[in-house]
């Protein structure tokens, strides 16, 4: 299994035994996934994007390079222009 | 460095129920979210749960928590906590951040390197919800851990 650097990681524990997962967290939409294989047929390992450099979800993959960092400098500057228009009428 | 803060809840099982959750007090940070802990504490039998991270952008009516510093010399936190909600906080639709389906018997943790981790906005009431979405039997009582930086 090949995943990033600093890739996240699950632990599952129960009656049949522990069963440990990596797991990558996209940087286009914030979600995390396990990364079950990276080998054809066995699963979706999700993408890579080249603009970023970073590992990216299944459903991101194909898709224009926006990072989540991104996503949230707009948020944040639109529920600001919220707040100002609130505080104003 | 960063500070960082574990919020700690717990629920009885039933299905869109959320079982802790975390919000931003204010416009002034972005909490990272590194680690999810997970366990069922009390009469649990071999049913299933499906259990969903998601994007809140209102805390609902919830026991409060407050979150507690890792470092006993850190401040008070940023962020609000909640537990054992009676009122479940505003999830946004499509924001599902991390989903798995587990036994009652067993128990979960997920962890990543905090500059991986899942980032808030820095918006007033934002925050992450832990919640289950389905149950098939039973209504144990189960615990979650939130950890994050600040």
């Amino acid at each position: 299994m090949i995943t990033p650097r600093k890739a996240g990681y699950g632990i599952l524990t129960s009656a049949k035994g522990v069963t440990e997962m990596d797991t990558c967290t996209c940087k286009h939409c914030g979600k995390v996934w396990v990364v079950r294989s990276t080998k054809k047929g066995e699963g979706d390992p999700g993408g890579w994007c080249r603009i970023c450099m970073k590992a990216i979800c299944p459903e991101c993959s194909g898709k224009p390079c926006k990072p989540f960092e991104k996503k949230l400098d707009e948020y944040e500057a639109k529920m600001k222009f919220v707040r100002e228009f609130e505080n104003a009428t | 460095m960063s500070r960082r803060y574990s919020t700690a809840g717990d629920q009885a099982a039933a299905a869109t129920i959320t079982i802790v959750s975390i919000d931003n007090k204010g416009t002034t940070i972005r909490p990272i979210l590194y680690e999810l802990d997970y366990g069922t504490i009390a009469a649990a039998a071999d049913n299933a749960f499906h259990m969903i991270l998601g994007r809140i952008t209102a805390i609902g009516t919830a026991t409060a928590v407050t979150p507690q510093p890792i470092d006993d010399g850190d401040p008070a936190s940023l962020m609000d906590g909640g537990s054992n909600h009676t009122g479940e906080p505003t999830y946004t639709a499509g924001e599902t951040i991390l989903q798995f389906g587990i036994n009652q018997q067993a128990t979960f943790r997920w962890v990543v390197p905090p500059e991986e981790g899942i980032t808030i906005a820095a918006v007033n009431n934002e925050g992450l919800g832990f919640k289950y979405q389905a149950v098939s039997g039973g209504t144990p009582n189960s615990v979650a851990s939130l950890f994050h930086q600040e």
